[in-house]
């Protein structure tokens, strides 16, 4: 499950940032990209709502702008 | 409009991914069959997550928007020009989406006589400042209903309740801009409406980031205003060939005979007249009606002329194809007739078989499946495509009436000696006129469509027409003879450099050829220039698929040839030596506004 849900958010990192940011992003998971600001943050949270069928409250929306907060929320809600 | 993520606003990976690498393409060529427009967006909301749905949505009909978005709120700060950006863009087209709960803050709750007044002056100088001074076209979106009731009894009795406030607003917009030929409405308020005032927006996205749209909502406001720009940009289609059977009724005619046809009042015949009512307002508008249908000629003709259900007659079909033959070869011939591209027409049909063929031979056709469940009628039409019209023109009313006296004319061209006589027979009245200010509308409309005898194919807005006129001569030409009154069917467009002229765009719609009255139109021009005191006047023809037609037109007016490809000639011409063009008196000639 773990392995299908990064290749997804690859796919969807990639779609919004392009290849070569989306790899920056990729290797230093633990810390935010200055392209990762507030609005292509928001298309990130849609996208992976809708990819995930999932929702998120503010408060997990708010959190999750690290790659790793990202994943770890996606594994809790899609194993609840 | 038909993929599996259309009901969640499109997959938001690919529109996002789509979005970031046009814009990041650094493409300099056009890309054929597809336009560039520049289109600014002046918002107090965020608007930066609807983009990519905006983007998607105008290529689906042909146009490639370039994207510009306003910072928050400073709506009369650029349009005045005090704040610089959007005047840079020049916009082929501007959004002014104003979101009436950021605008209003608390008094989008609670309302009052002191919060109208102040919305509608706030929308009053915001609208003030679009009329005077706006470049380019203007979409204007109406305020987007508030998604949830606050006072709800209260607020529907009270003239100044932020309900109130918000319909008043509404209707003020429409009211105030019905008239002005460069501003449009988007009418957001009934989107959001039909759509569900909750659903249309999200809370968490609205409180949390000020995101006024949900994302299923996004789509739906993305594709409806892409259905505006449509038609000023002149990639609207012009004819709808309409099959019969379980089309225009229920039931088929050869087999369930005239008296057991679903037409008229009552269920389910009531849904197939309004889809009648339908074509009958396209008709209106301008758009050119064709059957085509597998039938015995004369029942179909019995029955549009006998039923006293129907809404549409024989006579609103500027063309017929009712026989055996098969539909794509009956839908070329109906092209040819109607003097139109396939890439012109919408096909109309129930047959998924019918629709493949079309599909299939004809790409260029634009294929509309109709529903099987007459209550999935008012659907259909509400998502019918690419015809819709902005304004309608008086132009518009007659262009099937015109088109049908032309068969007339056919037949009397048969029977005249030769073209002289025959132009003679007509009876042709000509008005020429310059500068009509009264014919902006027709005049853009003629920029949009006309492909055949265009020189130079350059597309105009209503506001671009108005703008040349500032610097430059515009003239046009309007024809009548015994048969049909045409309407306004040419105009020059004509810059002015001392004593020298350019012929920006010389056009004549299809409905006119044969006449010889482009010749009338140019010698016209051309004595009115001299007046002015122009001694040279250049022209131009650019190459398009369709304009071969007029690729030595102007040699043909005594022009001379100074430079020519197979994609493009310029000419000249001394208007102090200059022989006059054909017999005038063929006509009757009146001429306004000239020297």
């Amino acid at each position: 499950v773990s392995q299908g849900i990064d290749a997804r958010l690859t796919r969807i990192i990639e779609a919004i940032f392009g290849a070569s940011v989306a790899q920056e992003i990729l290797e230093k998971s633990t810390r935010g990209h200055p392209a990762w600001d507030s609005i292509a943050h928001l298309n990130l949270v849609m996208a992976i709502e809708q990819e995930f069928g999932v929702r998120f409250t503010p408060e997990e929306a708010g959190m999750t702008t690290t790659l790793d907060a990202l994943r770890e929320i996606l594994q809790l809600k899609s194993s609840a | 409009m038909r993929d599996g993520h259309h009901d969640r606003g499109g997959d938001l990976a690919a529109l996002n991914e789509a979005y970031r690498l046009a814009r990041s393409g650094g493409r300099t060529e056009p890309v054929s069959g597809f336009r560039d427009i520049d289109v600014a967006i002046l918002r107090n909301a965020t608007l930066e997550p609807w983009l990519p749905h905006v983007f998607a949505a105008f290529v689906a009909r042909g146009l490639i928007p370039r994207l510009w978005l306003g910072d928050y709120a400073v709506y009369e700060s650029y349009l005045s020009g005090v704040l610089p950006g959007w005047r840079q863009t020049e916009p082929d087209l501007t959004l002014i989406y104003i979101d009436p709960e950021e605008l209003a803050g608390d008094g989008a709750l609670l309302g009052g006589a002191s919060i109208r007044e102040a919305v509608e002056q706030r929308l009053d100088s915001i609208a003030q400042l679009v009329s005077d001074g706006a470049s380019g076209t203007v979409v204007m979106c109406t305020l987007s209903p508030p998604t949830h009731g606050f006072r709800a009894v209260y607020d529907s009795q009270a003239t100044t309740s932020w309900l109130s406030t918000l319909r008043a607003a509404n209707l003020g917009l429409v009211e105030r801009f019905e008239n002005d030929p460069s501003v449009f409405i988007l009418d957001i308020d009934t989107l959001a409406s039909r759509f569900g005032a909750a659903r249309a927006r999200d809370s968490r996205l609205y409180h949390t980031a000020h995101v006024p749209f949900s994302v299923e909502f996004m789509s739906v406001a993305a594709r409806a205003f892409a259905a505006v720009a449509t038609p000023i940009f002149g990639v609207a289609r012009k004819c709808v060939a309409v099959d019969a059977d379980n089309t225009l009724w229920g039931g088929i005619l050869g087999e369930d005979g005239p008296e057991g046809l679903q037409i008229g009042s009552e269920y389910p015949g009531s849904l197939y007249r309004r889809f009648h009512l339908f074509l009958s307002a396209l008709r209106d508008q301008g758009v050119l009606l064709a059957l085509n249908t597998k039938n015995n000629e004369a029942d179909v003709l019995d029955f549009l002329t006998s039923s006293p259900d129907v809404a549409l007659r024989v006579n609103d079909f500027a063309a017929r194809r009712i026989n055996w033959e098969d539909k794509a070869s009956n839908l070329r011939e109906l092209a040819a007739e109607l003097n139109i591209g396939l890439e012109s027409i919408v096909f109309v049909d129930d047959s998924e078989v019918e629709c493949e063929l079309i599909r299939t031979l004809m790409p260029e056709v634009l294929v509309e499946i109709f529903p099987n469940d007459p209550l999935s009628i008012p659907e259909f039409i509400e998502r019918f495509p690419g015809v819709d019209a902005l304004r309608v023109t008086e132009e518009d009313r007659r262009r099937t009436e015109s088109i049908r006296s032309n068969e007339q004319r056919e037949r009397l061209r048969t029977t005249a000696r030769d073209l002289d006589d025959f132009i003679r027979s007509l009876d042709i009245h000509l008005l020429l006129r310059c500068q009509p200010e009264e014919v902006l509308p027709r005049i853009a409309q003629l920029t949009q469509r006309t492909n055949q005898f265009n020189l130079t194919t350059r597309r105009y807005t209503e506001g671009e027409v108005k703008a040349f006129m500032r610097d430059g001569l515009v003239y046009t030409l309007a024809m009548k003879d015994r048969f049909s009154d045409y309407g306004t069917v040419g105009s020059a467009m004509v810059r002015l450099k001392g004593d020298e002229a350019e012929m920006d765009t010389l056009l004549l719609s299809c409905r006119a050829f044969g006449r010889e009255v482009e010749y009338v139109l140019v010698d016209s021009v051309l004595d009115d220039l001299a007046r002015r005191g122009v001694a040279t006047v250049f022209g131009a023809w650019e190459a398009t698929q369709k304009n071969a037609m007029v690729a030595d037109f102007y040699t043909r007016c005594g022009f001379e040839k100074t430079h020519g490809t197979a994609s493009s000639a310029s000419f000249r011409i001394d208007l102090r030596s200059r022989q006059r063009l054909g017999d005038e008196t063929r006509y009757l000639i009146e001429r306004e506004g000239f020297l």
